[in-house]
C-alpha cells in the first residue's frame, strides 16, 4: 500500500514537472525556431519514453542513436523494449494509460494504427525535412526513418549462381528453377510476389487484385515446401539445409553473411517498407519525441547504423549520398524501376480480408 | 477363552500340501528366517502366530511366491515350486486389506480366477453362485465391492478363493481390519467354511487368542525361527519356553534354582520351596529355571486354610478387577513381586478386600518348569 | 468459508472480469456499439473458421491420443523404479519444460530435418534419393505436440500407479493371472480416472496451442489460437477475436465435461465405506 502511495505521488510529481517543462519546451522551440536538434539545458528534465522491439537491432539502436541523443540534448530517453503491436497501443488508449510516447516498427502497423486514430498528428513545421526522399512516407501521423527489403533469398552451398532465380517469375518455375521453396504464411509481401509472378507491372499493383493473386499463388502452391511463420526461421530453413529458397529480408540476410553464413538475396523486384517513427495520441512529451524524430531522420547516427546493418535504406538524402558506395549498391534505389514500395495504406485497409483469404486459401 | 480340540485330520505320514524343507531367508545381512523345517498337512488349518518381525510374513511370502528362499526347498502338493512364480502355485490367498478389484462387481470378483483359468460361462455362473452360498452372500453378486461392509468384503474375498480349489488358502491377518465383534463372527464362519469344506488353510497372525480359537496346530514364531510347534492345547498348557508361555494366555513367572534332579520339580525360590510335576527336556539337573502357573490354576484361600495342594504361598491382596464372567486378583508375596489369580465370578464368591492376607495355592501339575532364558 | 473468499476475489478480478470483457466483445459491436450476432454468424459461415476449428480438434485430439500412447509406457516404467531413481528420470520428463520452443524446433531440424539424423540414415541404406517428410506437416507437429505434453500426462498417470493397492495386483497373481491380464484387467482400468486427468490437461492445453503447429507444421496446420492471435494483434479486429475466443472456450468446456463423465463412471461407486 505504501509502495503505491508513493508511486501514485511521484507520478502525479512528474506529470506536474513534465508539464511545465514541456510548457518551457514549447516556448524554447517557439523563440528557437525548428530545424536542428540542439543542446538544450531547458529540457535537462525531459523525457521520451521509446518502444523498440528488442533484440541486437534494440541494442544497436541504443548505442548508435539514444545514447549520443541523451548527450546532445540532454532529453532523457527510456526505452520500452518488447512487444508493442496494435493491440497494445489500443489497450493503452482504451484505459488512457500510455506506456510509451513513440514507437518504432512497421510502416503498415502506423497506418493501421492511424486509422484506428491512435496517432498523434505530426507537426511539420518543428521538423526538417527538406531533404527527405518519399514523399508517400511522409504522412500526416507517420514517417519512415529507414526501409527494409523483403526478396528472395537462396542457400548459395546448394543452388548454382545460374539456378538462381532472379525474379518472381522466376520464382513460380519450378522446371527451369527446381529447388525446395519456402513461402511465408501471411499475405503481407506475397501478394504482391504473386502478382509480380503472373506479370502485373510493377506500376499497376496498387490497389491489389485479389483474385489475380491468388490464382498465382494456386500455381505454385503444390510446390512449396515449407509455409514458414516466423521470420527468425527464413534464414535458418537455408542454413539448416531444409530449403533451398526462401524468402527473407535484406537486412537480416546481410548479418547472415557477415557471420558466414551461405545465403544469398536477389536484390532484383525485391520489396521494400517503411520502418516508421510516430508519436502516440495524448503524449505528455511532444515536442521532446519530435526531437528525437528528427535525430532518426537526419542524424549524424544515421551513416553509422545504414554502414553497420546494410540491407536498410535510409529516406534522406544526404545520409543516403554519405554512405559508402558498397554499402549503396546493395540497397534498392528510388531511381530503380525494378524496386517495388509497399502501400501500407492498402495493407492497413486490407490486411484483415486478405489474411482472412489467405488463411483459407492455404487450408483448402 | 475357547481352545479348539479338533481331531488332525491326517498324520505326518500323508504327503503334506506344504513342506518348507528347511528353508532360510536373508535379506543382505538381515536374517528374517533361519534354517526351519514346517510342514503343512491336508486339511489341516495350521496358524502362522509371533510378534511383528518374527519371521511369519517371511514364511507366507515363501509359500506364496512372493520372494525365493535363501537356502532350501518349498514344496507345494509333493511338486518342487521354490523357482515356480506365484501365478503357478495354485494358491489362494486373503489379505488384510480383502484386495478386491474396486472397478468389477462382486461377481467379477469372484470370478477372476475362474476367467483366469478359462472356464465356460455357465460353469462360471454356477461355480460363483455356490461360493457366494458358502459365505453366505448370495444376493450381493452384483454390487461394486465398496457398496459392502467390511466383514463382508472379506467374506467375497473368501468366496473368490473357494471358487476355484486351490491347494492350500494362505490367509494373511485377514480379520485385522474388522472391529472386536465382527471378528469374533468371523472366526466362527471361518472355522464352519474349513470344517464344511476340509480345505487347507494357513493362517497369520500375531493375535494369540484367534489362533487359538480356530487352529488345529500353531506354529509359534520368535526372532526368525520356529520357537515351538504343536497343538493349541499343547501350546497353552504344555509350553516349552518362557516366550511361549507369556505369548499365549496370561502367566504368573517365578525364578529359581533346581534342588537335586531335574525330573523331581523342586526349585527353590525368593518366596520359597514350590514343586513342579512337570519335567523340561531342556532343563538340567540343578539349573536355573523359571517356573510358570496359569492364573486360573491359582486359587485364592483364606491365610489359615489348610490344604492339599502342593504349592502354598502366602500373600496380600493389593487389587482386585471384575472383568465381568471372570475376576483378577493381584496379590502381593513376601518378596515385593505380585502374581495374578483370575477366578469365574460366582455371586457366593468369597470376596478378599484389598489389604487382606490370603494364601494362593494351586498343584504341581499346574506348575510349569521352563529353561532359564 | 470465509478463508477462500480473498482466492474468490482473485480470481474475479483476474478471470471472471476479462472473461466477461471477452464475452461482451463478441456481441457488441466496437463500431457501432450495437449488441449483434454478427461477428458469431461470421464465423460459421465463413469457410476459415470452421475449418481451423477441424483442424484444432484433429491436432488436438490425435495429439493427446499420441502424448498417451508415449506417456503411459513411461509413466508405468517410472512407478517401478526406486524412489531416488524415479527423481532422477522425473527431471529428464521434465525437460520439455525447460526448453523454448524456438531452440526444439531447431533441434528437431537435426534429427528430422532433411539433413537431420534420421533422413541421413535413411540415405545411408536406402540411396539418396530417399527422404522422408517428417517435419513442416502434421507428423512434425505431433512429433512438437507429444514432446511439449507428455509431461501433463506422465505425472497423473505415475501418481495413479503409485496410488494403487498392491495387494490386488498380488492377490491376480495368486489367482493365475498373467502379468498381461493383471495390467488389462486390473492395472489399467484402475488408472483410468488418471488418464482422463492427463488427456484433459492435454487436451485443452492443445486446443491453445499455436506456436508449435506454426513452427512444424504445414500449410494446413492452423489452430484457433493463431486466428485469435492475428485478429488481436495484428487486425485489430477484437470483436472477431472474441468470438473465435467463445467458440474455443465453449469447445473447451465441452470437451471438459464429456472427460469428467469418463472419470464420473470411473468412480468406482467409492461411497463412504460402512462396516
Amino acid at each position: 500500500m505504501v509502495d503505491r502511495e508513493t508511486t501514485k505521488n511521484s507520478r502525479l510529481d512528474f506529470t506536474r514537472r513534465q508539464f511545465l517543462t514541456t510548457a518551457a519546451g514549447a516556448a524554447t522551440a517557439a523563440v528557437a525556431g525548428p530545424l536542428v536538434v540542439t543542446p538544450g539545458k531547458a529540457q535537462a528534465s525531459a523525457v521520451v519514453r521509446v518502444a523498440d522491439d528488442g533484440g541486437t537491432l534494440s541494442k544497436a539502436r541504443e548505442r548508435l542513436f539514444f545514447k549520443p541523443f541523451m548527450e546532445r540534448t540532454g532529453i532523457e530517453v527510456q526505452v520500452h523494449v518488447g512487444q508493442h503491436d496494435l493491440s497494445k497501443m489500443k489497450a493503452m488508449a482504451q484505459t488512457d494509460n500510455l506506456e510509451y510516447d513513440m514507437v518504432l516498427a512497421s510502416g503498415s502497423i502506423a497506418a493501421a494504427a492511424t486509422k484506428s486514430g491512435l496517432l498523434a498528428e505530426i507537426d511539420k513545421s518543428k521538423l526538417d525535412l527538406s531533404n527527405y526522399m518519399v514523399e508517400e512516407w511522409n504522412q500526416p501521423t507517420w514517417i519512415a526513418w529507414q526501409y527494409y527489403t523483403a526478396g528472395l533469398t537462396y542457400n548459395t552451398d546448394t543452388v548454382a549462381e545460374d539456378k538462381v532465380p532472379r525474379s518472381w517469375v522466376d520464382y513460380w518455375d519450378s522446371e527451369k528453377f527446381p529447388g525446395r521453396r519456402g513461402f511465408r504464411t501471411s499475405p503481407y509481401e506475397t501478394l504482391e510476389q504473386a502478382l509480380l509472378a503472373d506479370g502485373v507491372p510493377i506500376t499497376d499493383l496498387y490497389p491489389i487484385d485479389m483474385d489475380r493473386a491468388f490464382a498465382s499463388l494456386d500455381k505454385i502452391k503444390d510446390k512449396v515446401n515449407v509455409w514458414v511463420a516466423e521470420t527468425s526461421q527464413t534464414v535458418q530453413l537455408l542454413q539448416q539445409n531444409e530449403l533451398d529458397f526462401c524468402v527473407s529480408y535484406s537486412g537480416r540476410v546481410e548479418q547472415a553473411r557477415a557471420n558466414g553464413i551461405p545465403v544469398g538475396f536477389v536484390y532484383d523486384s525485391a520489396i521494400s517498407s517503411p520502418t516508421a517513427i510516430w508519436v502516440m495520441k495524448g503524449t505528455p512529451n511532444y515536442d521532446a519525441s519530435l526531437k528525437l524524430m528528427q535525430w532518426f531522420l537526419t542524424g549524424e547516427p544515421g551513416v553509422a547504423w545504414f554502414t553497420e546493418f546494410p540491407g536498410n535504406g535510409p529516406t534522406d538524402r544526404k545520409t543516403f549520398e554519405a554512405l559508402p558506395d558498397d554499402i549503396k549498391a546493395k540497397l534498392p534505389s528510388f531511381d530503380n524501376p525494378s524496386a517495388v514500395w509497399v502501400d501500407v495504406d492498402w495493407w492497413a485497409d486490407n490486411l484483415e480480408a486478405a489474411t482472412v483469404r489467405y488463411k483459407t486459401w492455404l487450408l483448402s | 477363552m475357547y481352545i479348539a480340540h479338533h481331531q488332525v485330520p491326517a498324520g505326518d505320514t500323508a504327503q503334506p500340501k506344504v513342506w518348507l524343507e528347511n528353508v532360510s531367508k536373508q535379506y543382505g545381512s538381515v536374517t528374517a528366517l533361519q534354517p526351519s523345517d514346517l510342514k503343512v498337512r491336508s486339511g489341516e488349518f495350521l496358524t502362522i502366530l509371533g510378534p511383528s518381525g518374527s519371521g511369519k510374513s517371511t514364511v507366507l511370502n515363501l509359500i506364496a511366491g512372493m520372494t525365493n528362499p535363501t537356502a532350501g526347498r518349498v514344496w507345494i502338493d509333493g511338486r518342487d515350486c521354490t523357482n515356480v512364480p506365484p501365478s503357478k502355485r495354485g494358491l489362494g490367498m486373503v489379505f488384510q486389506n480383502y484386495a478386491l478389484m474396486p472397478h468389477m462387481s462382486v461377481f467379477e470378483n469372484v470370478a477372476f480366477p475362474l476367467r483366469v483359468r478359462r472356464v465356460t460361462e455357465a460353469e462360471i455362473k454356477r461355480r460363483v453362485g455356490e461360493a457366494l452360498e458358502l459365505v453366505r452372500l448370495p444376493s450381493v453378486a452384483g454390487r461394486k465391492p465398496a457398496e459392502l461392509s467390511g466383514g463382508q468384503q472379506q467374506r467375497i474375498s473368501i468366496a473368490r478363493c473357494l471358487v476355484y480349489n486351490p491347494a492350500i488358502i494362505l490367509m494373511d491377518e485377514p480379520l485385522g481390519a474388522l472391529d472386536k465383534k465382527l471378528r469374533e463372527e468371523m472366526q466362527l464362519e471361518l472355522k464352519r467354511l474349513h470344517v464344511e469344506l476340509k480345505v487347507t488353510a494357513l493362517y497369520v497372525t500375531h493375535d494369540q487368542e484367534e489362533a487359538l480359537t480356530m487352529s488345529d496346530r500353531i506354529v509359534l514364531f520368535n526372532g526368525g525361527r520356529i520357537e515351538q510347534a504343536g497343538t493349541p492345547h499343547e501350546l497353552y498348557f504344555r509350553p516349552r519356553t518362557l516366550f511361549s508361555a507369556k505369548f499365549l494366555g496370561d502367566s504368573n513367572v517365578l525364578s529359581g534354582k533346581l534342588q537335586g534332579r531335574a525330573q523331581d520339580g523342586l526349585v527353590e525360590t525368593p518366596v520359597g520351596l514350590l514343586r513342579s510335576s512337570n519335567g523340561n527336556e531342556h532343563v538340567g539337573d540343578g539349573a536355573s529355571v523359571h517356573l510358570m502357573v496359569r492364573p486360573e490354576n491359582v486359587l485364592l484361600l483364606p491365610p489359615d486354610n489348610k490344604h492339599e495342594y502342593a504349592n502354598g504361598l502366602e500373600a496380600m491382596v493389593v487389587d482386585t478387577i471384575s472383568f465381568g464372567g471372570v475376576i483378577k486378583t493381584f496379590a502381593r508375596l513376601s518378596d515385593g513381586s505380585t502374581m495374578t489369580v483370575q477366578e469365574l465370578t460366582r455371586a457366593r464368591r468369597q470376596a478378599f478386600d484389598r489389604g487382606a492376607r490370603v494364601r494362593l495355592a494351586w498343584q504341581a501339575e499346574d506348575m510349569l518348569l521352563l529353561p532359564a532364558a | 468459508m470465509y478463508f477462500i473468499l480473498p482466492l474468490l476475489i482473485y480470481m474475479a478480478a483476474v478471470f471472471l472480469l476479462p472473461l466477461l470483457f471477452v464475452l461482451f466483445t463478441s456481441v457488441v459491436s466496437e463500431t457501432s456499439g450495437q449488441l449483434t450476432l454478427e461477428f458469431f454468424e461470421r464465423f460459421f459461415t465463413h469457410g476459415l473458421y470452421l475449418r481451423v476449428l477441424k483442424t484444432t480438434l484433429e491436432i488436438s485430439l490425435i495429439g493427446t491420443a499420441l502424448t498417451l500412447l508415449i506417456a503411459y509406457p513411461i509413466a508405468y516404467y517410472l512407478a517401478k523404479q526406486t524412489p531416488k531413481r524415479r527423481s532422477y528420470l522425473t527431471l529428464l520428463i521434465l525437460l520439455p519444460f525447460y526448453t523454448s520452443i524456438l531452440v526444439k524446433a531447431f533441434a528437431f531440424m537435426v534429427v528430422l530435418g532433411y539433413n537431420g539424423v534420421v533422413n541421413d540414415a535413411i540415405r545411408l541404406v536406402l540411396g539418396e534419393d530417399f527422404v522422408l517428410p517428417l517435419l513442416f506437416n502434421r507428423f512434425g507437429v505431433m512429433i512438437g505436440v507429444v514432446h511439449d505434453m507428455v509431461p501433463f500426462m506422465v505425472f497423473p498417470i505415475v501418481i495413479n500407479l503409485l496410488a494403487q493397492n498392491s495387494s490386488i495386483h498380488k492377490a491376480a497373481e495368486i489367482m493365475g493371472a498373467t502379468r498381461t491380464r493383471i495390467f488389462w484387467s486390473i492395472i489399467f482400468p484402475l488408472s483410468l480416472p488418471a488418464v482422463a486427468a492427463g488427456s484433459l490437461l492435454v487436451i485443452i492445453r492443445l486446443m491453445g496451442q499455436f506456436v508449435t503447429p506454426a513452427l512444424l507444421g504445414g500449410r494446413t496446420d492452423i489452430m484457433m489460437s493463431n486466428l485469435i492471435s492475428f485478429h488481436i494483434k495484428d487486425a485489430l479486429d477484437w470483436n472477431m477475436a472474441a468470438a473465435v475466443s467463445i467458440v474455443l472456450l465453449l469447445l473447451s468446456c465441452l470437451i471438459l465435461l464429456a472427460l469428467t463423465r469418463v472419470r464420473g463412471a470411473q468412480l468406482f461407486g467409492e461411497q463412504p465405506r460402512h462396516g
